[in-house]
């Protein structure tokens, strides 16, 4: 009988159990996401996007209303009653009266044990000029020259530090030849290692720990001048779920994201401010940004890396999704929805604070501005001579009500894409709107009074910005290309890198693929080679620090998956003449933990540092030496 | 998210419930399991993210399956899709053991197929299944009873019942 046959076929069919324990651990932490999680303002900005990544078709709508952003305002020299009646006001206007019968534990994110550094609530993005320092070594992928970020590899030259389950591994580089130099196991609770910095003889960890009734970061401070036995000189405590971290010289520049989930009392801060190192943060240094629809604050703490002492903190009422630090300031955004009714029409549109911190001995929060859409990650911003660019997608919502009813669904939706150029105090002095309609931007990379941005809907235009007037930014170029590019990195002179993903003009995905555009006339971009990945996937697609591009060691790595789950390392090099050429395709034995794997060299080794160990190869030939096994 | 499942469900017990019906009626959408699987996890992303409240738990479950045709017609008239209209050859290499049955369904246009799924698996009524796939009732009827003569045709020897 048909219906048994088919019923019997359909018992067959279910998804593996990988898959559900990975959307279930997805689950989890996109309900443990603190900046998110009562704010659907941001959650349908992010639903969106993924709809957009389906490359749904939309049609513009020509009834809908332009949905105008409001001032925002930030309210300083406040009392702690000031603060508490502000939260107050912002629980009961958002109906977060659960707050208030108690505290409850649903942020406990237990189940995932091992967490690699994914910043939470800090989207990753791109690499800094050379990603080198003056030094024969590699650096961490940053942003932006001078500004270390976090990451769980790090070396100074002579020996890499990395993190295996609540361990901190030092293995001497030994010329090729790595021996560990010692394993310092972190005590129990302080197994989820966010990011390490080091600094000299100083190695700071950064650890994410978690109870039934708490959150907090923890920032250990080891002294590793004798690497055999290193000792733990500090270590403090920081409120909230890890944001990320800066180091700029000596100093290092801690955020987390603290989501207040206890009963408020008036009489008593501590229920309702965050505490740095045990002190709860000064009323002076809270700052309130006027209608935040969450009670969520962003702490800034700055640390001395020599000591583990903190020199200051500060918290904004707010939250924080994107971080973005120049050697200056330090700026972050959230993104909320703001609404328009009609009679049988509810429009969205997301539209983004963006808070400015003076960083220094002293961290001051100076300024706050809103633009319209949503920035897609820290390359979305950037900061040149005293002013912030910023690039979001703007997506303009439209949903029918039914009546009072609010379950109602999106039925038309229309995206475009802007650019801003804000000035000191946030202010909008220049921008460009309504670019690439009913595409979304999928990277962005800013040197200097360039800028440059992708968007994707079928193919693939590259946008190049002339920023050198703020107040008259003006796009000199757009290449159309199949594909898409989904980190971009300057590659010396007059050439641009980007890894993406190869489409077909009809915009079918098709692989991974590395592209290099001549970028030396902005006014005339052109993508010079490109070369096809043979694989499906790479964790580079989602991490900038997942990859590194030093164009002066002729060096682009990444690991990449193909269709039956292999993964390979994958080392390229580029000519002017020829394009991309393969340095090393190296396939990796299974079964290994690839997730958080970097890539260091050394003078004149390269080496790929994974949890499970290190396997070295020579820099200039990539023969593998070596396999050290933690 | 919902701030309340009914019966005192947490986000992981209708994980648990639901995701093979999601999924199967993914995989009978876009026949092959990456993209069966990218729609289950889309799916359930949306449900965390969605402002919707359900009575009982049967709306959970039509939502779901409301979201899952959504989001597989999104890559199928996209431009993401791995490959062009794969069922059009039916699944080539199956991935998920099943008989000639399921193989035959898989060649049917999207739409039958996707009643055929929703009528013969999940037990749906002609007027659930116009709910759902956003469609009304007399095109579901059609496509029911062309699916059945397609398969009466392709599968002799099956009977096929309303």
């Amino acid at each position: 009988m048909f219906s048994e046959k088919y019923k019997k076929d359909n018992e067959n069919i279910i998804p593996s159990d990988a898959t559900k324990r990975y959307i279930k651990s997805k689950l989890l932490e996109e309900t443990n996401k603190p900046a998110r999680r009562f704010n659907y303002n941001a959650v349908i900005a992010t639903a969106l996007s993924l709809v957009l990544a389906l490359g749904v078709t939309f049609i513009a709508k020509k009834t809908a209303p332009t949905i105008q952003t409001a001032e925002v305002k930030l309210n300083q020299s406040i009392t702690y009653n000031d603060v508490f009646n502000a939260i107050n006001k912002c629980m009961t206007d958002n109906k977060f009266s659960y707050l208030t019968e108690g505290a409850n534990g649903t942020r406990d994110d237990a189940g995932i044990s091992i967490d690699y550094a994914t910043d939470v609530g800090e989207t990753t993005g791109t690499v800094n000029e050379s990603g080198t320092n003056s030094g024969g070594s590699s650096t961490t992928n940053n942003q932006v020259v001078g500004v270390d970020e976090a990451d769980i590899v790090k070396n100074d030259g002579k020996y890499i530090y990395s993190v295996k389950n609540g361990q901190i591994i030092i293995t001497d580089s030994n010329n090729g030849n790595p021996k560990i130099a010692t394993k310092h196991t972190l005590s129990e609770g302080e197994n989820t290692v966010k990011g390490l910095f080091v600094n000299g003889n100083r190695l700071a960890v950064i650890v994410s720990c978690f109870n039934v009734n708490e959150n907090y970061i923890k920032f250990i401070v080891f002294d590793i001048s004798d690497k055999q036995d290193i000792t733990e000189i500090a270590n403090k405590k920081q409120d909230g779920w890890y944001a990320g971290a800066r180091m700029i010289e000596d100093t290092v520049y801690l955020l987390s994201n603290y989501g207040i989930n206890q009963e408020i009392v008036k009489t008593r801060p501590e229920t309702f401010v965050p505490t740095v190192a045990g002190c709860t943060v000064a009323c002076d240094d809270i700052s309130v940004i006027e209608g935040f629809k969450s009670p969520d604050y962003l702490v800034v703490s700055s640390v001395n890396i020599n000591n583990g002492e903190v020199n200051s903190s500060a918290a904004v009422l707010g939250g924080a999704q994107n971080i973005y630090c120049s050697q200056q300031n330090l700026y972050y955004t959230f993104s909320k929805q703001i609404t328009e009714e009609t009679d049988n029409k509810v429009y969205y549109q997301t539209e983004t604070t963006i808070v400015k911190v003076k960083l220094g001995e002293k961290i001051e929060t100076v300024a706050t501005g809103n633009v319209k859409g949503f920035p897609l990650n820290q390359f979305s911003m950037d900061e040149y001579e005293g002013n912030l660019r910023i690039v979001t997608t703007i997506n303009l919502n439209e949903a029918t009500k039914k009546g009072d009813e609010i379950y109602s669904y999106i039925t038309d939706s229309t995206t475009k894409n802007a650019l801003y150029v804000l000035d000191g105090n946030l202010a909008k002095i220049g921008k460009i709107e309504d670019l690439a309609k009913d595409e979304r931007v999928y990277s962005v990379r800013f040197d200097g009074a360039v800028g440059y941005f992708v968007t994707f809907k079928q193919v693939d235009p590259l946008f190049t910005v002339d920023l050198s007037v703020p107040s008259k930014p003006k796009i000199l170029s757009e290449l159309k290309i199949p594909g898409f590019s989904e980190y971009l990195h300057p590659y010396g002179e007059g050439r641009l890198f980007g890894f993406g993903k190869s489409a077909t003009e009809q915009g079918i995905v098709t692989g991974l693929k590395i592209s290099m555009f001549d970028v030396s006339d902005p006014s005339d971009v052109s993508e010079l080679h490109l070369s096809s990945v043979p694989a499906e996937w790479s964790e580079a697609s989602e991490d900038h620090k997942a990859i590194m591009v030093d164009a002066n060691k002729n060096i682009i790595a990444f690991l990449a998956t193909d269709m039956y789950a292999e993964t390979s390392l994958f080392v390229y090099g580029y000519s002017e003449g020829n394009g991309f050429f393969k340095k090393a395709v190296c396939p990796l034995e299974k079964d290994n933990f690839f997730h958080g794997a970097r890539f260091v060299w050394i003078d004149n080794y390269f080496y790929l540092v994974t949890q499970k160990g290190i396997v070295t190869f020579t820099l200039d030939t990539f023969e593998q030496l070596s396999h050290l096994q933690f | 998210m919902p701030k309340n499942f009914p019966n005192g469900m947490s986000l992981e017990e209708v994980f648990d419930k639901y995701c093979n019906t999601v999924y199967r009626l993914a995989y009978a959408r876009v026949g092959n399991k990456y993209d069966a699987e990218d729609i289950l996890q889309t799916v359930f992303l949306k449900l965390c993210k969605a402002d919707v409240e359900f009575a009982e738990e049967e709306h959970i479950k039509a939502w779901l399956l409301k979201v899952t045709v959504n989001s597989s017609k999104n890559l199928l008239t996209s431009g993401f899709f791995r490959f062009t209209e794969p069922l059009h050859d039916g699944i080539t290499a199956p991935e998920h053991e099943v008989s000639e049955v399921y193989l035959q369904v898989a060649k049917l246009p999207l739409k039958y197929r996707t009643a055929v799924h929703l009528h013969y698996y999940e037990g749906y009524s002609v007027k659930e299944i116009a709910e759902i796939t956003g469609t009304n009732e007399a095109t579901v009827k059609t496509r029911l009873k062309r699916a059945r003569a397609r398969l009466a045709e392709v599968l002799k020897g099956d009977e096929i019942y309303v």
